[in-house]
């Protein structure tokens, strides 16, 4: 078998030609990703880099074309000559190098160092950012790199491999680390631009950071009983529907899916019509005991409330799992040993459970902290890092630095937690995973834990319910607390349609945003799925050096607060040379970035399944790694993708944290907008798009789930062969 | 020129992170022949194997298929095919489709691919469940196809990983001499791992024994029995007593060997020195006497003894040591304490030479 040059190589290479030929190499007003340079190009501001460069007075971008021109003459060389791989990658990582130099030469203002100014002179005061064309040529360069990497051995001579890792790691260089970087400058920076520690230490010793009901202290404090008593609750709930007969396994599935369907305000917005000031229940208690009804839910008890009733569903998830990974006979051993069963609750039970609580604890901490909506709502005069982040930049003070500094403080204690939640599950699980299938009966709850329980979880359940109640029906009462009369008013308004001349016109005002929300979800949907999948493949399916620093930064990078990255992108990207704010593009790009983790553990739950020797097979048989995955890996992997697709498309319809700071007049997202109707106490509306939203939500989820649900588990059983015997 | 061997491994080594799995090991497997790799788990069996496949790179050596360096080439670029021990059929493929992928994948057109993937499946005699799919199969069906999409692809080199591990007792039996039969009729040049003694005997042209990562020995199925070169070996392949002498070197191959007081055996020295050496005797090579002095015996003394139908075994305690023998003369049965004179047949008994290994 002659050995053969590989055809993507010189694919990438002819694409980095176009890039450099054919592309804009700036970017346009009508978007970074705007086609209008197709349609009717308009030079100088569409022309390709060599155009500007040769006629245009531009020099500077010629060199670009260096790179291009030896490694045209690398690949042109026999396969196999001597340092042949040495010199592909040398030539596509100086054309890298010079792209970067580049990007960094010149920002809004002109040249940022003086040898270039001397060289080309001086540039306009306003200069256009980066269009298609460097990127193009970016990716182009890493993916040769990446090609000349796998031929000199790295990835066991894996080309596909060495691509994905290469592209992942760009992407999440380009939108993760190199914002998170940006924002970490801008804390140490003069509003003139300057560098100075002292301004650092000006912001971080703001007094309304540290005191003690100052920022962070309020911060914490609310993570703290929001957390517990989350736990408290979904521990209670837990105990219940798994060591007690009542008939609560199928509401189970029910609860599992409200965090993922519900925007995370809503829970907010439904105890504002609960209990606050028009209230249903503010306007019955100021009935019977006389009082007026206050504002007394806006502030920190407000929030934790709300709080508590989002994050029980996510922590019962995870202690439905402790609890019924318990292995039943532990419990056993210690009744055969006579302990009665509230011993063996207090000694075995519970100590086992609890590496489980304590990680739920920690999610519940996390979410806490990250959380946007409830404080934004029912905060008052509360001020969290996640809303003062936000007040820092759309506030009448507007003060970027010190929004940099709260987004950095807000990261580091993300990562704090982030970090002890690692050391708890990699140290202490004692559960088993997977949990069924064990031979033995749980102890029944004691009779005092199951009372407990019971008196706690009830009446927790019952509120849930009243609050979904609230806010499906919510939207049909005319004003809440003044006129409680039927109307479908609020509908009308958000979604009235009429037919005008033979035509169907939308004239409701939340069309805009939801057609806009829908539309920019779906785009963001297949490519989260697929970096999500990518990056899964990678963890899972390829060793290399670096993997476990790869995976860490995985982690990392999927759980950065949307707070901080919305404020890091407004930093690092609304000036050249990557100007996306105020793109579809850059909202996008959050989605994706912000949502891949469902993705991944998608990914790995579904390649786990699968018998790696049917990859080394299909490797075996003379296939690439590239067409093992196309035509082996994601037919087998089917659910998974289905699933990555779903939870890309609703976790992307739902989320405010990020895009709160990224939509424009022209991108308005419908939780953005929803956000922005309660605040102005326009709630009949809110809540009426709310619930649209959530109903349109759970019809994706379950229409998704009915209709591959059957078929993904019959292929199931076909995965792995040889149990079949 | 010299005919060239179809797999050459030269001083290869393969690390895991900072684990040792495969240490320094040469050999070369000649064209048209069927050579075993069998050792104990985790000897390194499987990563020797995949090596030749290309699913591992080594970390250093030579690695050389077919007279060429393929040391840094990937999977996809060798002219290897391997049957998995899963068998790793794809399973929302049919048989007919699995068995063409190969194919398919070198470029050729589907009808070509599909006829010559008729063909192999002809060839296992499985026309008639070409349209089924893996799921629907038994067990020894899977492993047929899986035979067959790899012989489709008429590589210079298969290999096999355990392939009878997943089938039960009597089909295993079958399944080896189908293999054997194959790999004669076509002349195919076969790399089989196993850790199974039996298997290996009845399949191989040669045995390359791995042990702790290296190569223990390495010769024909006889060879190795008659002659191991360690404890090792003499233990893996069959039981052994290892048993101390004296040699004195006699003519040019044999030695006279002392064992005890009173038995002297005539064994090829094996280059080893005069003085005190190690036997390996075979349990079936002792033979036990009730009653007169033989010559060349030696007393004992019944310690326990089992009797399992076709074989009954015995510990004896000698002046030698304790010995376990394999008595096939199962007419007779002796009870503990009794009193015995024993001999050793030359055949089953040889000097072990490499005493510095396990
Ligand atoms: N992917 C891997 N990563 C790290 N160590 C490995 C890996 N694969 C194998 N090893 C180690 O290398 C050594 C040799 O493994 P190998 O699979 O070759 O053994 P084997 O002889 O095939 O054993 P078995 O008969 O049990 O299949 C073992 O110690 C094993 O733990
Ligand atoms: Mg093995």
């Amino acid at each position: 078998m002659p050995p053969t040059r590989s055809f993507s190589l010189t694919l990438w290479l002819a694409l980095l030609w176009a890039s450099l030929l054919i592309l804009p190499w700036n970017g346009s007003d009508s978007g970074f990703l705007g086609l209008s340079w197709l349609m009717s190009p308009g030079w100088p501001e569409d022309a390709p880099a060599i155009a500007l460069g040769l006629a245009y007075g531009k020099g500077w971008l010629l060199p670009l074309a260096l790179p291009g021109l030896f490694l045209i003459a690398a690949v042109r060389a026999p396969v196999g000559t001597p340092g042949e791989a040495t010199r592909i990658i040398l030539w596509s990582a100086i054309g890298l190098a010079l792209l970067l130099v580049l990007a960094m030469s010149i920002d809004l203002r002109g040249w940022t160092w003086s040898l270039p100014a001397q060289l080309f002179g001086d540039l306009p005061r306003r200069n256009p950012g980066f269009g298609v064309g460097p990127f193009i040529y970016g990716l182009c360069c890493l993916m040769i790199m990446c090609s000349g990497l796998a031929a000199r051995g790295v990835c066991r001579g894996d080309g596909f491999a060495t691509g994905s890792i290469g592209f992942v790691a760009a992407v999440i260089g380009l939108f993760v680390f190199y914002p998170l970087a940006k924002l970490g400058l801008s804390a140490f920076q003069t509003p003139r631009g300057e560098f100075a520690i002292v301004a650092f230490w000006q912001r971080l010793a703001n007094p309304r950071i540290w005191t003690a009901d100052g920022i962070v202290a309020s911060t914490f404090a609310l993570g703290l009983v929001s957390a517990s008593s989350s736990t408290l609750l979904a521990f209670c709930f837990a105990l219940l529907t798994e060591r007690t007969g009542l008939p609560f396994r199928r509401v189970l599935r029910a609860i599992s899916i409200l965090p993922i369907i519900t925007p995370p305000f809503v829970v907010g917005l439904a105890v504002i019509l609960l209990l606050g000031r028009n209230g249903m229940v503010s306007a019955a208690l100021s009935w019977l005991l006389h009082v007026e009804p206050g504002r007394w839910i806006y502030g920190f008890q407000g929030v934790w409330f709300a709080q508590t009733l989002s994050f029980t569903p996510i922590a019962f998830l995870v202690l439905v799992g402790v609890v019924q990974g318990i292995n039943p006979s532990y419990e056993e051993a210690a009744q055969t040993l006579r302990a009665r069963n509230g011993r063996v609750f207090r000694t075995v039970t519970l100590p086992l459970a609890l590496p489980g609580l304590a990680n739920a604890f920690l999610i519940s901490f996390i979410e806490s902290l990250a959380d946007f909506g409830n404080p934004l709502l029912l905060g008052g005069d509360l001020q969290v890092l996640a809303t003062s982040i936000y007040f820092a930049i759309v506030g009448a003070r507007q003060d970027r630095g010190l929004a940099a500094v709260l987004g950095l403080i807000l990261l580091i204690a993300m990562l704090a937690v982030f970090i002890a939640q690692r050391r708890i599950l990699a140290n202490k699980s004692f559960t088993t995973i997977g949990g069924k299938g064990q031979a033995g009966v749980a102890i029944p709850l004691p009779a005092a834990m199951r009372w407990l329980a019971g008196a706690l979880a009830l009446p927790w359940a019952l509120l849930t319910l009243v609050i979904y109640g609230m806010v499906l029906f919510g939207g049909f009462v005319e004003n809440w607390g003044i006129n409680s009369a039927f109307t479908t008013r609020h509908f009308q308004q958000a979604f009235g349609f009429a037919f005008e001349n033979g035509g169907l016109i939308f004239t409701g005002q939340a069309w805009p945003s939801l057609w806009t929300t829908i539309k920019l979800a779906a785009i963001a949907a297949p490519l989260t799925a697929a970096l999500g999948l990518l990056i899964a493949y990678l963890l899972d399916r390829q060793r290399f050096a670096g993997k476990a620093a790869f995976e860490f930064t995985m982690l990392i990078a999927a759980g950065v607060p949307g707070t901080v990255l919305g404020i890091a992108y407004i930093l690092a990207f609304n000036n050249p040379p990557v100007e996306l704010v105020g793109t579809g593009a850059i909202v996008v790009i959050s989605f994706v970035v912000r949502n891949m983790s469902p993705g991944m553990r998608a990914g790995v739950a579904g390649l786990s399944q699968i018998d790696r020797s049917l990859e080394e097979a299909s490797l075996m048989l003379r296939t690439g790694s590239f067409a093992t995955v196309i035509r082996i890996v994601i037919p087998l992997l089917k659910p998974a993708v289905v699933a990555a697709l779903v939870y890309g498309f609703v976790t992307a319809m739902t989320t405010v944290s990020a895009v709160i700071f990224l939509v424009s007049p022209g991108v308005m997202l419908s939780t953005v907008y929803i956000v922005s109707l309660a605040e102005a106490g326009t709630y009949g509306l809110a809540i009426a798009y709310s619930s649209v939203l959530i109903i349109l939500m759970l019809i994706v989820i379950v229409g998704i789930e009915v209709f591959v649900g059957q078929r993904s588990l019959r292929r199931r059983a076909t995965v792995l062969p040889a149990e079949v015997l | 020129m010299p005919a060239v061997s179809a797999v050459e491994f030269q001083s290869v080594s393969k690390f895991y992170g900072a684990s040792l799995a495969v240490d320094d090991v040469s050999f070369t497997i000649e064209k048209g022949t069927l050579v075993t790799l069998l050792g104990p788990s985790g000897c390194g069996k499987t990563t020797t194997l995949r090596m030749i496949a290309g699913l591992e790179m080594s970390t250093w050596g030579k690695i050389i298929i077919d007279g060429q360096d393929v040391t840094g080439v990937p999977p996809t670029r060798r002219d290897v095919s391997m049957v998995f021990q899963s068998y790793a059929l794809f399973p929302h493929m049919s048989v007919l489709h699995n068995v063409a992928y190969g194919l398919r994948s070198s470029g050729q057109s589907r009808a070509s691919a599909e006829a010559g993937a008729a063909d192999a499946l002809g060839l296992l005699g499985l026309e008639h469940l070409a349209q089924r799919l893996p799921s629907e199969l038994s067990g020894g069906q899977q492993q047929r196809v899986a035979v067959a999409r790899a012989i489709v692809m008429r590589p210079a080199v298969l290999l096999f990983d355990e392939p009878l591990s997943n089938l039960d007792a009597k089909l295993r039996r079958h399944v080896r001499d189908e293999i054997r039969s194959l790999q004669q009729r076509l002349n195919l040049t076969v790399v089989y791992v196993t850790h199974d003694q039996d298997e290996a005997f009845a399949v191989s042209d040669r045995i390359i024994v791995m042990d702790n990562k290296r190569i223990a020995q390495e010769g024909a199925p006889v060879e190795l029995y008659r002659a191991p070169a360690n404890r090792f070996v003499a233990g893996f392949l069959g039981e052994a007593n290892i048993v101390r002498a004296r040699l004195t070197r006699g003519d040019a191959d044999l030695g006279r060997i002392a064992v005890g007081g009173s038995m002297v055996l005539w064994l090829p020295h094996r280059n080893e020195r005069d003085g005190e050496v190690e036997l390996a005797v075979r349990p079936e090579a002792i033979s036990i006497e009730e009653s007169g002095t033989p010559e060349n015996s030696l007393p004992g003394r019944i310690q326990h003894s089992v009797f399992l139908g076709d074989r009954v075994e015995y510990a004896i305690e000698t002046e030698i040591g304790r010995l376990f023998v394999v008595d096939f003369r199962t007419e007779r049965f002796l009870e503990a304490g009794a009193e015995v004179r024993i001999g050793i047949r030359q055949l089953g008994a040889a000097i072990l030479p490499d005493r510095g290994a396990s």
